[in-house]
Parts: C-alpha cells; sequence; structure tokens
C-alpha cells in the first residue's frame, strides 16, 4: 500500500487509518480515555469543554471524532452530537457503540470535515486533536464557521509547534500515511479570522495547571506542614502557568 | 429511621431508587447535573494516584461508576457498598466489560477487614452516609498498607442542612452528615493516620477559568477583560481558603 505522499488521494491515510489498526487498535480508540495513556491529559482537558459548553441542550459536533468516544461522552450528558470522520471504519465503530449504549441523541457521518455542511445550526464545533491531520486547515475551520449558528463557539486542542517532528508523528506519517502538522494557537487565530470569527481567547489546558496541584508526590513529605508547604509551591507553579500561557499547553477557543 | 436498623435507608437505598435510578447512576458522571464537578474530581484524582498499578479498596461504591472507571486504568479495585441492589448492578456492568482486575462485595464499611493490603482508600461521596464515621476511618486505616494514602472527596459544612439532602433523609432515610476536612483529619488522627493535607476542589478553579460569561462578550477588548476578571477571582478564591469544599488526603 502507498502512502499518503505518494498517493494520488491525499487524504487515504486518514480514511484508511482505522482499517489499517484493526479491531485491537478500534477498541482500544472505543475505551478512551480510561483505556489510554494519556488518560490524565485527555480526561483533563475535556472538563474544560464540559465547562465551556454549558448545561445541556446544544448541538454540538465533532470535526475529526476518530471511534467518537468524546462524541458519546457529550451525547450521554444530554448535548445534541454529530461526530463526523473521514475513516468509514471509525464510523461505523462509532455507529456500533452508539447502538449498544442506546443513546438517540448522537449521530456519526462518514464526511470530510474539510467540506462537511452544517448548515449553520451548530452551538459549538469542537476539534480534538483532529485538525492537525487536515489536509487544507483554512478549508476545515471555514466550514467549522459556516456549520455554526451566529455567537457559536469553535474549540481546538491542537498539538503546537514541534508536533510533526515527533518521532511519534513521524512514525505515524510512515506506517499510515497521515498527515501530522504542527497547528500553533496563532495559526488557527490567524486562519479563524480570516473564515470570519470575530473574537478569539487563548486558554490553559486544565491538563497543564491540575498536573502541577495534583501530585502522587505528596505522599513523599514527612510531615503534614511539609505537604502543606509542597502544596503551596505547586500553587504558585499553577498560577505561572494561567498567567503566563506556553504555547504548546494551550487551546484555543473562537466565536462566530 | 428505623431504630433496630439504623443502616436500614442505605441498606435499601438503591432497591427503592428502582432500574431508572440504578441507570441513572451508571451513567454517571455524564448523566448527572454535577458532571463538570465531577469529572473535575476525577481528573484530580486520575493526576493524584501514581502511574503504576495500584491496589484500590473504593468505600461506599455505590453502582460503582467510578471503581469501573479506575479499573479501565489499570488500577485493581475492590468495591464494597451495603446496598445489594448497587452491588449487583456494578456486577453486571463488570462482566460484560469483562473486567478482571475488578471486584465487588456486598459489605459494611464500618465493619470490614481489610487488613492492611491496599495501597489507596478511596470515599468519593460516601463517607458522610456513614452511621459511625469514626468507625468507617479505622477500617480505612487498617486496609492500609504502611504508607499508603485516604482519598475522601465530600461534601462539607452546610451539606447535612441542603434542600436536596433534607428531602434524601425524608424519602431513604439515609445519614447526611456534614463532612468538613477538619471533621475527617480528628478521625484520621485517632485512627492512626500520621499526616494529612487538604486540596481545593478543582472544579471551582475550572469553572472560572473557563467562565460561560465569556460567551456574552461584546467584542475581542471586553472578552480579553472578562479573562482578567475571571482569573483573578481564582487567585481571590485561593487567598479566601474556602474550607466549605476540599479534598482531604491522609497518610498511613
Amino acid at each position: 500500500m502507498s502512502t499518503g505522499s505518494e498517493s494520488p488521494d491525499p487524504k487515504q491515510g486518514e480514511r484508511e487509518y482505522y482499517a489499517r489498526i484493526g479491531n485491537t487498535g478500534i477498541n482500544h480508540a472505543l475505551g478512551k480515555p480510561f483505556t489510554d495513556d494519556k488518560c490524565n491529559l485527555n480526561l483533563s482537558n475535556v472538563t474544560a469543554i464540559f465547562h465551556l459548553l454549558g448545561d445541556p441542550p446544544g448541538r454540538v459536533a465533532e470535526f475529526g471524532c476518530g471511534v467518537g468516544w468524546l462524541s458519546i461522552m457529550l451525547a450521554r450528558r444530554g448535548y445534541d452530537t454529530v461526530g463526523v470522520d473521514i475513516a468509514p471504519d471509525a464510523i461505523h465503530a462509532g455507529l456500533q457503540q452508539r447502538d449498544a449504549l442506546g443513546l438517540t441523541h448522537l449521530d456519526f457521518q462518514l464526511a470530510d470535515y474539510e467540506a462537511f455542511d452544517g448548515k449553520g445550526t451548530f452551538d459549538a464545533i469542537i476539534f480534538f486533536e483532529a485538525l492537525h491531520h487536515a489536509e487544507d486547515e483554512a478549508a476545515a475551520i471555514a466550514c467549522a464557521y459556516r456549520a455554526l449558528q451566529p455567537g457559536g463557539i469553535m474549540i481546538a486542542f491542537e498539538p503546537g509547534a514541534g508536533h510533526s517532528g515527533t518521532d511519534e508523528a513521524q512514525e505515524a506519517i510512515a506506517q499510515f500515511g497521515v498527515h501530522e502538522k504542527d497547528m500553533p494557537i496563532a495559526k488557527i487565530i490567524e486562519l479563524g479570522t480570516a473564515a470570519g470569527f470575530t473574537k478569539h481567547l487563548q486558554l490553559p489546558q486544565p491538563w497543564d495547571v491540575l498536573r502541577t496541584v495534583y501530585r502522587p508526590s505528596y505522599g513523599s513529605a514527612k510531615s503534614s506542614s511539609e505537604a502543606t508547604r509542597k502544596f503551596i509551591l505547586s500553587v504558585f507553579r499553577a498560577f505561572r502557568r494561567i498567567f503566563f500561557l506556553r504555547q504548546d499547553q494551550s487551546f484555543v477557543v473562537l466565536w462566530k | 429511621m428505623n431504630p433496630s436498623d439504623p443502616k436500614q435507608g442505605e441498606r435499601e437505598y438503591y432497591a427503592r431508587k428502582g432500574p431508572a435510578g440504578i441507570a441513572h447512576a451508571l451513567g454517571k458522571p455524564f448523566s448527572d447535573d454535577r458532571c463538570k464537578f465531577n469529572l473535575s474530581n476525577l481528573a484530580a484524582l486520575f493526576h493524584l494516584l501514581p502511574d503504576s498499578p495500584q491496589r484500590v479498596l473504593h468505600l461506599g461504591c455505590g453502582v460503582g461508576w467510578l471503581s469501573h472507571i479506575l479499573a479501565q486504568q489499570h488500577h485493581e479495585i475492590l468495591g464494597i457498598d451495603i446496598a445489594p441492589e448497587a452491588i449487583a448492578a456494578a456486577t453486571r456492568r463488570r462482566d460484560e466489560a469483562h473486567l478482571a482486575n475488578l471486584n465487588y462485595q456486598v459489605g459494611d464499611y464500618e465493619g470490614f477487614d481489610g487488613t492492611a493490603s491496599f495501597d489507596v482508600v478511596l470515599f468519593f461521596d460516601a463517607l458522610h452516609h456513614a452511621e459511625d464515621p469514626a468507625q468507617a476511618m479505622s477500617c480505612a486505616y487498617r486496609a492500609l498498607k504502611p504508607n499508603g494514602v485516604l482519598f475522601a472527596f465530600e461534601p462539607g459544612a452546610g451539606h447535612h442542612d441542603a434542600p436536596t439532602s433534607r428531602q434524601a433523609i425524608k424519602e431513604f432515610g439515609v445519614h447526611e452528615r456534614d463532612m468538613p476536612v477538619s471533621l475527617i483529619f480528628a478521625l484520621g488522627k485517632d485512627a492512626g493516620f500520621r499526616r494529612h493535607l487538604a486540596l481545593p476542589h478543582p472544579a471551582d478553579t475550572l469553572a472560572e477559568l473557563y467562565h460561560p460569561a465569556y460567551h456574552t462578550a461584546t467584542d475581542q477588548a471586553d472578552l480579553d477583560l472578562k479573562k482578567i476578571d475571571h482569573t483573578g477571582q481564582i487567585t481571590r478564591q485561593v487567598a479566601r481558603q474556602d474550607a466549605q469544599s476540599e479534598i482531604a488526603l491522609l497518610w498511613k
């Protein structure tokens, strides 16, 4: 099988990704975030999404949802959710899981998020580790904009500068022919503004804040007062992360 | 409350909630209005646990929504609850998911004999339902290995008098105590715990960081101002040390 770079279909890697990782890979993906090494990261970060969405009801689409573990969480919470992915095997697995759970407010659509027609009906569009796999990220962000109602938000959790050069990314490119781009927040804001978004906020990833304060290492303190001192130092570290945002530990929200 | 069996309310709670109530409890944290709060606490708990698989005793686990999640993340879990219907529902779900590292027992956590075999004991919204919290803390202490840690995520002052608690006491005859960290620490000290630490509930901080008021900003400048305001609120939160809502950690 050819890799993406040699292929006449530049999206073939993304399209075939789940077929190539097979049933074991798909089952692993369905159990996320709890089955995964990155559980703490993903679990913490989805917490921000639940805070930002406000209480249900609401209409949410996840672009590049994969097998839909996050879309399923959103639907279970009560949001009217649509998961969009280009890989047929992922959408198939998502639909099976939806039916097994008996979720009625959840739909999965096999589509290219660079051409998805959301008809201005959504309150929120979420990219969770997905936009950096785009062939044309400007088209994807323009689709997100068009899918939103006035006042709707786009939330993007993406890896920033340096991602495409990591061993993990290089391995995925070599093995599956997928796109692995750097997707820094400045670039998302720039493309978003060009697409028509009127406001944007860069915010710290909850993962980065929580991991400084909630640490297993308090157990090594020799007394209660030493544990408290360690905690106070942690709070200062957390504040530094909140007030001096690091590009690679942030995410972005854009308003239509 | 039945004087001959003061724990009858807890024992029969899930039987009286019925299938719909049990299904709702199984769907937590997502099925619940407290989703944001519980998810945030769950994230804090996951960060506090060491990366290596831990042997966890979950006391008052109910239908096991949290035990199940911890077992999915490779920890070895024993969940204990006094309500047979809760343990039956938890066990069914465990079997459907084929989780070999998850066990459940019907039992009274005030009389559980764990004999120093657990790395972690967890109370998550559970200790405040105890008939005798001192007894429950002693059992937790005995179940822990030396240097083992107890986590308690419990409601603090004012819980007993909250309308939802009043309703639960009236309807189900359950116990709904105030369980502030100061009380947990005092009981823990008596039970033999050597060190303790109180940590804030992350939900309050996250609620400021990702505030719904951002949606009402009129333009970019207004949005930037709102962000400064709500980020500043976090500083005030920490300075106030709101002792109503804290996570208690105690080490054996």
